[in-house]
């Protein structure tokens, strides 16, 4: 893709040039279009991963068992003590 | 004017072609010009003049010939039919000459007339062609002003390509910026989701973790409470027993009490045996004295062989002091006797440099003899060519006294032969003294040649005499060696016998040590014993068989020290021995070194005899040199 434009140039390396020009538009085109799809594909992931309720779900569990524990580990030396 | 009128008639019907006439001007130069390259004749220049003049003087010239031929009309008219004829034949000519002339002529002016039409062709086509041109040059400009119009238009176009073409690279960057936050996205969204995973598996197993946590504090809570259950059975089942076996103790001290009182009175009898046992034991202290004071002695004894022991190491030293000073003292005798070698080796060395030089010399002797010889050779030749002379001088002279006696009358000239004669005498006399002084060289020669056989003879001998002295150093230089090596053997065998004689004073300092050991095992035993019988009362018997331990005891020491005493004694005096025998080998040694010493004295004589011997073996060579030089220059 010449960028120099002599006046003196011929009519085909005008057409040529126009003609790159067009590829290289379409060509921008395409990875444009491939970058696009690309971006709702990483949105959508993030959309997803944010909203993973598993999390949550897996962290009241957590605390459900840590309580549980510490409540019988309680127990158990108060029933200690008692004996 | 005859002629000039015919002319006249002939000519003017011609001349009524009006395009002729107003060529004829220029053609009348050109038949002219033709006339007279056609013409050759010198009449027809005549007639030229009268053609040319005819036209032209036609109207001015009739006076003037009109009167010349009306003198002429009767001498011409003969001539003039002649001439009129030859007239008729030029004109003829001329007139086909005109005639090809006109007819050329108008072929050039149709040529040209034709040329003519078709420049005037070209120059309508010319001008069409420029009207056209014109027009095209007009169509080309604008055609240009199209051409110019639509180049700016292309220049926007690529000024506009060029701000594409600048967006499309912007583009471009722009694009791979994305595409490298893209990457750099899903590298983070995936590590986001991994560590999204793994804390999912790791808060699931934490929920494993503390669910079997506590599933195992419940276990260990219940085995608790049965363990507690089981300790607090086992905690009363002890308490019973111990209080049964607290009844069955009491039970059983009653019944040591009992037995303990029992024991005092055992106690108090055995109280009065330690009383008598004390006495026994003062007895035994004595004789434990006894046996100290026997063991001091012995000490004393020992104290007497350590410095006896000691006195024989100072011996040892001294003798190894001693040794070692004799092995220095050899050393220095080896490095003598190696320098001697040496020394001797430089001599040998000298000795064959001699030997060669007196080859040499011998060769050069040798070589003299034989140039004498030669010398004598020739000598002899000259002897018997001058005895051929003599005796041809002889008969010469026979001759002469022969002829003498016959020339009784040339008695002048048989003086002067007679004088001539004598002097042939004299020279024949000089001749003689010369054989007699030859002879007498020859014979100093050969008397020089005596001598030197003798000298070389004698050489020879003192050469066999010096061989033989060296051979005899050498042996004798052997045998220094083999003594020496025989002398290093012998200080090894004594360095190992001291070396046994120190392993013996270390063993016996060992013996020395451990019978202190004993002592002091038997001094520790007698305290022992001492304590054991005041502490005890109890057994006699065991004091007796300690008393008689001790006295064993006391009797093994002194049996050893017997012993070891016998063995200092027999220690010492193989040291002694050996001493003795040290200080013969050293006695033998120093007179070998002493025979050494006098042995090198003898041979450094020798050798000195032996240099003399060869400086004046030398000189003599330099002499009989000299001599054989002046021998050659006789």
């Amino acid at each position: 893709m010449a960028e120099s434009e002599p006046q003196e140039g011929s009519y085909d390396d005008m057409v040529k040039m126009v003609e790159d020009l067009n590829r290289d538009l379409e060509k921008l085109l395409e990875e444009m279009e491939k970058l696009t799809v690309q971006a709702t594909w990483m949105a959508y992931d993030m959309v997803v991963i944010r909203t993973n309720p598993d999390l949550a779900n897996s962290m009241r569990r957590l605390e459900d068992a840590f309580l549980s524990c510490k409540e019988e580990m309680e127990k158990k030396w108060q029933e200690m003590l008692s004996e | 004017m005859e002629k000039e009128k015919p002319f006249k008639l002939f000519v003017p019907p011609r001349l009524s072609g009006g395009q002729v006439s107003a060529v004829k001007p220029q053609t009348n130069t050109r038949a002219t010009g033709l006339c007279q390259g056609f013409n050759k004749c010198p009449d027809d220049d005549f007639n030229v003049p009268f053609v040319m003049s005819t036209p032209n003087h036609g109207e001015i010239t009739d006076s003037d010939p009109i009167s010349q031929q009306v003198k002429l009309c009767s001498e011409v008219d003969e001539e003039n039919i002649e001439k009129m004829n030859e007239l008729y034949s030029k004109l003829y000519k001329e007139a086909e000459k005109i005639k090809r002339w006109k007819l050329t002529v108008e072929s050039e002016l149709k040529q040209k007339e034709r040329k003519l039409q078709e420049n005037r062709k070209i120059i309508e086509a010319q001008r069409k062609a420029i009207q056209e041109l014109q027009a095209s040059t007009f169509e080309n400009e604008k055609l240009s002003l199209k051409l110019e119009d639509e180049i700016c238009e292309n220049k926007d176009l690529l000024k506009e390509n060029s701000a594409s073409r600048h967006l499309c690279n912007l583009l471009k960057e722009t694009c791979t910026h994305f595409t490298e936050k893209s990457t750099k996205y899903e590298h983070e969204r995936e590590e986001t989701r991994q560590l999204y995973v793994e804390l999912n598996n790791n808060v699931e197993r934490m929920i494993m973790a503390y669910e079997e946590l506590r599933v195992q504090a419940e276990n260990t809570r219940l085995e608790m409470c049965f363990k507690l259950k089981e300790e607090a059975e086992k905690v009363d089942k002890f308490e019973k027993e111990c209080k049964l076996e607290a009844s069955m103790k009491e039970q059983q001290i009653l019944v040591l009490t009992i037995q303990s009182n029992e024991k005092d009175d055992i106690i108090q009898d055995i109280k009065t045996q330690l009383q008598e046992s004390k006495n026994k034991i003062a007895d035994l202290v004595e004789a434990k004295r006894h046996g100290g004071e026997m063991l001091k002695e012995s000490q004393i004894n020992q104290k007497h062989l350590k410095a006896e022991l000691e006195e024989a190491k100072a011996s040892l030293q001294k003798t190894e002091v001693t040794q070692k000073s004799l092995e220095t003292e050899l050393q220095a005798a080896a490095k003598a006797l190696i320098q001697v070698t040496g020394e001797k080796e430089a001599q040998v060395e000298e000795c064959k440099r001699t030997k060669a030089l007196l080859a040499s010399l011998k060769e050069e002797f040798e070589t003299s003899i034989s140039s004498l010889k030669s010398l004598l050779q020739k000598e002899q030749n000259r002897l018997e060519k001058y005895e051929d002379e003599s005796k041809l001088l002889t008969l010469e002279l026979r001759n002469k006294s022969a002829e003498l006696e016959e020339m009784a009358k040339l008695k002048c000239d048989r003086e002067m032969q007679l004088e001539e004669l004598s002097e042939t005498l004299g020279k024949v006399e000089g001749l003689l003294v010369k054989k007699k002084d030859l002879e007498a060289t020859v014979e100093n020669l050969q008397e020089r040649e005596k001598e030197m056989k003798n000298v070389l003879q004698i050489n020879e001998k003192e050469i066999h005499d010096l061989k033989v002295e060296l051979t005899s150093t050498a042996e004798k230089e052997q045998n220094y060696l083999k003594q020496l090596m025989t002398l290093n053997t012998d200080l090894e065998r004594e360095a190992l016998k001291n070396e046994q004689l120190t392993v013996c004073i270390n063993k016996l300092s060992l013996e020395k040590e451990q019978i202190a050991q004993e002592k002091s095992g038997m001094a520790t035993e007698l305290k022992k014993l001492q304590e054991s019988h005041e502490a005890s009362c109890k057994l006699p018997t065991d004091s007796r068989k300690k008393e008689e331990n001790t006295k064993q005891i006391v009797e093994n020491l002194e049996e050893s020290n017997v012993q070891l005493r016998q063995v200092k004694k027999k220690k010492i005096n193989k040291m002694a021995k050996k001493g003795e025998e040290i200080k013969s080998k050293l006695d033998e040694r120093e007179e070998n070194a002493k025979s050494i010493e006098n042995e090198i004295s003898r041979k450094e004589k020798q050798l000195k005899i032996l240099e003399n011997k060869f400086n004046n073996l030398k000189k003599q060579v330099e002499n009989k040199t000299k001599c054989i030089e002046e021998l050659q220059q006789e």
